[in-house]
Parts: structure tokens; C-alpha cells; sequence
């Protein structure tokens, strides 16, 4: 009797590019550490220029991973888990590679935990490869 | 609908878009035929190819240098009235400037100053390019003093010794504004020590000791994950681009600049180029496309760019006038159509001695040049040949091709003699300096035997520096060898008009010509013939 191999398929998550900078993971490592205002990100992060700390910050509202409310910069949710994400080796899964699309995607983040995938998705890129069996 | 033809778009040979054709041409070759190991050199033909393929389609910051360059390249009459603001008017900053407010060197000053596209300014050698460098940057920080300024250059030196005579300019707590990307030369002797602390190694140590002086937790956990981020040795770029922003003097070489710039990068309100007759266009082009004005510094009557041996098989793939034109460069042309309010020459020479500088000026600069030093040595003694006669032949023209070294050990010996009486001459006028001495000559097998013979000398109160022509240019001492080797063959080499000039135009006090004078008398080459004219101050038979 033969036995037929499970397919098998590699994704790994990585930042968009407007993301995936310095200046915009320090901005999100700030904010999580509590430094949530634009004084405080300034005082916080001297290795980097005003204005390149303020066009981060607007991408970073721009794609609502961080949000103002009154004069307060809170992290989405799903930021510093998103970065873990992107920066765990890929997975592994037992689909195959045709089986790797946005619907599915948004099922792998929800069951990561991100609690908005769709948001995710906009933020992220993805890498898939078909896992060759031996 | 009309159609475009091909012919339209195509650039003319002889337009200044056709030139940069050509080089995009070369460069593609270049990179087509570099090893696939050579991911460095790779990189850098890659990145000329980008910023040339850049000006080309206008991405560069102010459109004005290109129509300026093109209209100068081709001789297309210029209206400068729109890049000329007339009603500015500048009072002298450096005290060498001070005591002739209304003298020649500060009026080309002015009108770089009042030029608000490109200036070019032509500076023969030891006309004080560098103390010019200084005042345009003193002067814009004047008029502007948030203005953010490039000094960039071909070589690490150029860039090195501007920003090191600046900073002398600048007071102590100015320096702050400062920044030398990556690093200065080890070679470089700098005479203002606290300038190193605007290395950008420095700078970096700086930033993040400040992060964690001011939240330490945070910034060692941002420190990690940072690192994951670009995994580089020694400064990152994401760094680099934030420290550029931060300060407004920016020293970096043309090929470096790309490490500081990204869509994010604040533009300059000025970029200098030093030694621009040296750059190749791709060089220049990179430094120029970051500002909105440009001040081109150098002297086309010196050397042009300098091409590897990779380079050069490359070049003469293409035809004979694309060859011609990279590897002269284009400044000599640009500089030749400029008219004079947006050109300007540096004309009286501190370096030299003044019969020294009269034959440099009467053979390169049309007898031009003024002389700004009182003559201290004897005529007759300080520029001359050290010569010899002998039946050996340098290189053996019996040899093929592939053998024939071009050293010379009669001139060697010569050098050798003449170091030793400087050595004892030097020690017997007690003067506790050391002297500076430099031996140039055209061939690199010349100069290791030179070296090498240097190396067992061992003279203490003497700092012998030995170099071949092309990379001593830039540079000084007080006694100059020229070792010329050839007694036989061809002289076209050294003959070159520029390559004489740059060999004659190095030393302060003394120039000692060593060679066969006997042969270079019969070479039609004018400023050969006219350099055997001069004294004979010692000759011997080998």
C-alpha cells in the first residue's frame, strides 16, 4: 500500500516597507512603553530626526496601527504582536500553496490572535512557499 | 494621433543627454562584465548608474542645474540674469579676505555667493581652493543660518581638510553642526583635533547614550529589536540618513552620499564639490542632485578622473569620442562656455615660490597666476635638474612589453644623495621642525623602489611622503622630487600638460627634477622642452 504525503505550505509575515523601518517600529516600541505623546517620543528617541520621527508617525496613523485621542498616541492592539509575527520564522501548514489566500490569511492572523486581520493584512506582506516532502 | 518617431526621442550624440547616454551606456557594460564575486564594486557602478539615470529624468532636486549644464555643454548662449541675484553684497568673514575686501579672490566669492543655481570655480594650484571653501560656507550661514550645506568630494582628503579648516572657522560649540561621514582619513593630518568628534561613529555613540541616559530600560529593548532591522557592520544606514538630518554640514564623498539619502532627506541648500575635475560625472552628478545651488571647485587644467585597469578595458569598447569624453571629463568644457558671472578663477598662488609658480603660470594658466610669497630661496638653486648621463636604458626597450618595469635605479641613487645632504643641511640649521619632502614620479614600480629605498634610510628629522603624480595631487611639501624614469620610449605620459602641472605645482620651496635631461631634450612635447631650460644643479655619470 503507498502512502501519499500531506501537502505542505511555508508563510512567513514580514512589514510592509512604510512600516518595516526604524523610525516606525521605534515609534511603536516607544508608544508601548508609554511614551504617548509627540514630546515624549522626541525625549525618547534622540537617534532620530523630527522630521523623519513625524512622517513615521503619519504612516503609523495613516494605516491605524497607532490612533490619537486627545493629544495621546495609543498602539493598536495588534502592533507589538504583529512585530513578534514578523519577526518568528515561518510556518508551517498543511495546505497547499493554491490554498493560500487573502480569506485564509485572515484566518492564520485571527488565530494568531490579531484581533483585526483585516487592518493586519494592510500592513503586512506575505511569503509562501510549497514545502517539497521527502 | 501623432506618433512619436524613434529619432525624436533619442538624445543627440553631441547634446549633454547624449553624453549621460554614453555614460549609461559604459556603466551597464561595466556592471554586465564585473565578476559575480565583486558585489562591492557592483554596488557602486549600480549606484552611479541609478543617480545618472536619476538626472537624466529630472529627479534630482533643482531642474535649473541641468538646463544650465546642458546649455553650457552644447554652447547654447545662457541668460544668466534669472540665476543671478546682483543686489546681494558680502563684507569678508576670514581675515585673509579682510585685508583685501575689494581684491580678486573675494570678488569670486561674491559671485558665487550672488549665483543661486551653479558657480564654478577654477582654482590652480595653492590659490587657496579650500580657504574659498570655508568663506562660501561661512557666507551662507550668514545669510541663511539654518542653511544645510554638503562638502563633498572625490577623495576622504578633500573632504577631510575642508571640513577640518572649518571647523577652525566655526567656534567650538558650532561644531555640533557638524558631521563627517563615516569618518576621517587616517592619513589625513588634522590640525584641528576636537573635529574628530564629528565622525559619524562618534555621533552615533553620542545618540544612543544620550536614549539611555534618558530612558534605559526602553532603549536597550529598542536597541535589540533595532538591530534585527538592517544587519550591517558598523553604522546603519537608517542611522546614518536620521544623523544627516540632525546636522547641517554634511562632509561625505560623492560615493557615499547615497548612504545619507532616501525620500525622507531634507535637501540642501548648498552642495560644494571639491577636486570636481577629478570626479567623473556620475561622481558629481550624485552631490549635485541633492541641492538646490552647486559650487563646482577644481582645476580643469590638473588631472581628470582616473579609470582602473577594469574600467579602461571597458571604455575602449565603446567608440573613440564616447572614450575621449568620460575619460577627460566634461568640466573643462562646462567651465570654458560658463560666462564670468557664473565662473570665476583663483589667481594668485600662496604655495610656491615665486619662480617656481612663474613657470607653472607661464606654461598652464597663459601667465595669469600672481604670486603671493616673497622669493626666500636662491632662483637658481631651488628649481633644477639633478640629472645624469649614462648607456643604460629605463625601461630596456629589448624586453617585451610585459617586462619592461618602469623603475629607474640611477634616479633612485640620485634621490637617495640628495635626502641625505637635506638630512644633514636640515640638522645643522637646528630648526627643531621636521621637514616635509615628497618624492612623485609617473610610475607605481618607481615608486615602491623609491619606497623601499626610503624605508632603509631611516632619516628622523625628515617626513618623506612617496606617491605617484595622480595621487599626490591635492596635496603639498616644502621639497618636491620628480622622478620622470623613462630615458627612452615615449614621454606622452608625464608629458601630459596636466599631469606636469600637478607634478611642478607641489612643492613650496624646492623643486628637484631627476631625470635624463638629455633624453626629454629631444621630445617635441612644448612643456618638456621648456622644463629643460631650466638650471642644471647637478649631473652624474652612471
Amino acid at each position: 500500500m503507498s502512502t501519499y504525503p500531506s501537502p505542505s505550505t511555508s508563510i512567513a509575515f514580514h512589514w510592509d516597507n512604510d512600516i518595516g523601518n526604524a523610525e516606525c517600529i521605534a515609534i511603536m516600541y516607544a508608544i508601548d512603553s508609554g511614551y504617548n505623546s509627540r514630546e515624549a517620543l522626541i525625549y525618547a528617541l534622540p537617534q532620530f530626526s523630527h522630521n523623519r520621527l513625524e512622517n513615521a508617525l503619519t504612516t503609523l496613523l495613516a494605516t491605524h496601527l497607532v490612533t490619537l485621542q486627545i493629544k495621546q498616541l495609543i498602539l493598536s492592539p495588534d502592533a507589538m504582536l504583529l512585530d513578534e509575527i514578523t519577526n518568528s520564522p515561518a510556518l508551517l501548514l498543511p495546505v497547499e500553496g493554491n490554498e493560500v489566500k487573502p480569506h485564509f490569511l485572515l484566518d492564520v492572523l485571527k488565530r494568531l490572535g490579531v484581533s483585526n486581520p483585516g487592518v493586519a493584512l494592510g500592513v503586512i506582506k506575505t511569503k509562501s512557499n510549497v514545502v517539497e516532502s521527502k | 494621433m501623432e506618433q512619436i518617431s524613434p529619432e525624436q526621442v533619442e538624445a543627440s550624440p553631441s547634446s549633454f543627454i547624449g553624453h549621460i547616454d554614453d555614460w549609461i551606456e559604459y556603466l551597464s557594460l561595466l556592471i554586465d562584465r564585473m565578476d559575480v564575486d565583486d558585489f562591492a564594486g557592483k554596488v557602486k557602478y549600480q549606484r552611479q548608474l541609478r543617480w545618472v539615470l536619476g538626472f537624466r529624468e529630472g529627479t534630482n532636486s533643482s531642474l535649473t542645474h541641468n538646463n544650465v549644464i546642458a546649455s553650457l555643454y552644447e554652447n547654447i548662449p545662457l541668460d544668466t540674469t534669472r540665476l543671478i541675484d546682483k543686489t546681494k553684497s558680502y563684507t569678508p568673514i576670514q581675515d585673509c579676505y579682510k585685508k583685501s575686501a575689494k581684491g580678486h579672490a573675494f570678488k569670486q566669492i561674491e559671485k558665487a555667493m550672488c549665483c543661486e543655481s551653479l558657480f564654478l570655480l577654477q582654482g590652480p594650484p595653492g590659490t587657496g581652493k579650500t580657504t574659498a571653501i570655508v568663506e562660501v560656507v561661512l557666507q551662507t550661514l550668514m545669510e541663511n543660518p539654518d542653511a544645510r550645506i554638503l562638502i563633498s568630494s572625490e577623495t576622504h582628503v578633500a573632504v577631510d581638510n575642508a571640513l577640518d579648516r572649518l571647523s577652525r572657522e566655526l567656534p567650538d560649540d558650532s561644531l555640533s553642526m557638524m558631521m563627517r561621514y563615516q569618518k576621517f582619513s587616517e592619513s589625513t593630518e588634522l590640525e584641528n583635533p576636537l573635529v574628530k568628534n564629528t565622525e559619524a561613529s562618534a555621533l552615533h555613540d553620542e545618540v544612543w547614550q544620550e536614549a539611555i541616559n534618558r530612558t534605559p530600560e526602553f532603549t536597550g529593548k529598542l536597541w535589540e529589536r533595532l538591530a534585527k532591522v538592517e544587519n550591517r557592520e558598523g553604522i546603519s544606514r537608517w542611522l546614518a540618513r536620521n544623523l544627516a538630518d540632525k546636522h547641517q554640514i554634511i562632509g561625505v564623498t560623492c560615493n557615499q552620499i547615497e548612504h545619507l539619502i532616501d525620500g525622507n532627506t531634507i535637501t540642501f541648500d548648498l552642495a560644494i564639490i571639491d577636486e570636481c575635475s577629478k570626479a567623473t560625472l556620475p561622481e558629481w552628478v550624485m552631490a549635485m542632485s541633492v541641492s538646490q545651488k552647486c559650487v563646482l571647485v577644481g582645476d580643469h587644467k590638473q588631472l581628470p578622473p582616473t579609470f582602473c585597469a577594469e574600467e579602461s578595458e571597458v571604455l575602449s569598447d565603446l567608440d573613440a569620442h564616447q572614450e575621449k569624453l568620460i575619460r577627460d571629463g566634461v568640466i573643462d568644457r562646462i567651465f570654458t562656455h560658463a560666462t564670468e558671472d557664473i565662473k570665476g578663477t583663483l589667481l594668485t598662488q600662496f604655495r610656491m615660490q615665486p619662480n617656481i609658480g612663474h613657470f607653472i603660470s607661464e606654461e598652464f594658466y597663459n601667465g595669469e597666476l600672481l604670486h603671493h610669497q616673497e622669493q626666500t630661496t636662491d632662483p637658481d638653486l631651488n628649481f633644477g635638474w639633478l640629472t645624469y648621463t649614462t648607456q643604460k636604458l629605463f625601461p630596456q626597450p629589448h624586453l617585451p612589453a610585459v617586462k619592461r618595469v618602469l623603475n629607474n635605479k640611477i634616479e633612485v641613487d640620485i634621490i637617495r644623495e640628495k635626502l641625505e645632504e637635506l638630512a644633514s643641511e636640515h640638522a645643522l640649521s637646528q630648526k627643531t621642525s621636521l621637514l616635509d619632502v615628497a618624492v612623485i614620479t609617473p610610475y607605481k614600480a618607481q615608486k615602491l623602489a623609491v619606497k623601499r629605498m626610503v624605508r632603509q634610510l631611516k632619516l628622523t628629522n625628515l617626513i618623506i611622503e612617496v606617491d605617484t603624480i595622480d595621487a599626490f595631487q591635492g596635496k603639498e611639501a616644502s621639497v618636491v622630487f620628480f622622478s620622470f624614469v623613462r630615458n627612452n620610449g615615449s614621454a606622452q605620459f608625464y608629458g601630459d600638460a596636466r599631469r606636469l602641472n600637478v607634478a611642478l605645482s607641489r612643492g613650496k620651496s624646492h623643486v628637484y627634477l631627476v631625470g635624463n635631461r638629455q633624453y626629454l631634450q629631444g621630445q617635441k612635447i612644448q612643456s618638456l622642452r621648456s622644463l629643460v631650460k631650466l638650471n642644471i644643479l647637478s649631473t652624474v655619470n652612471r
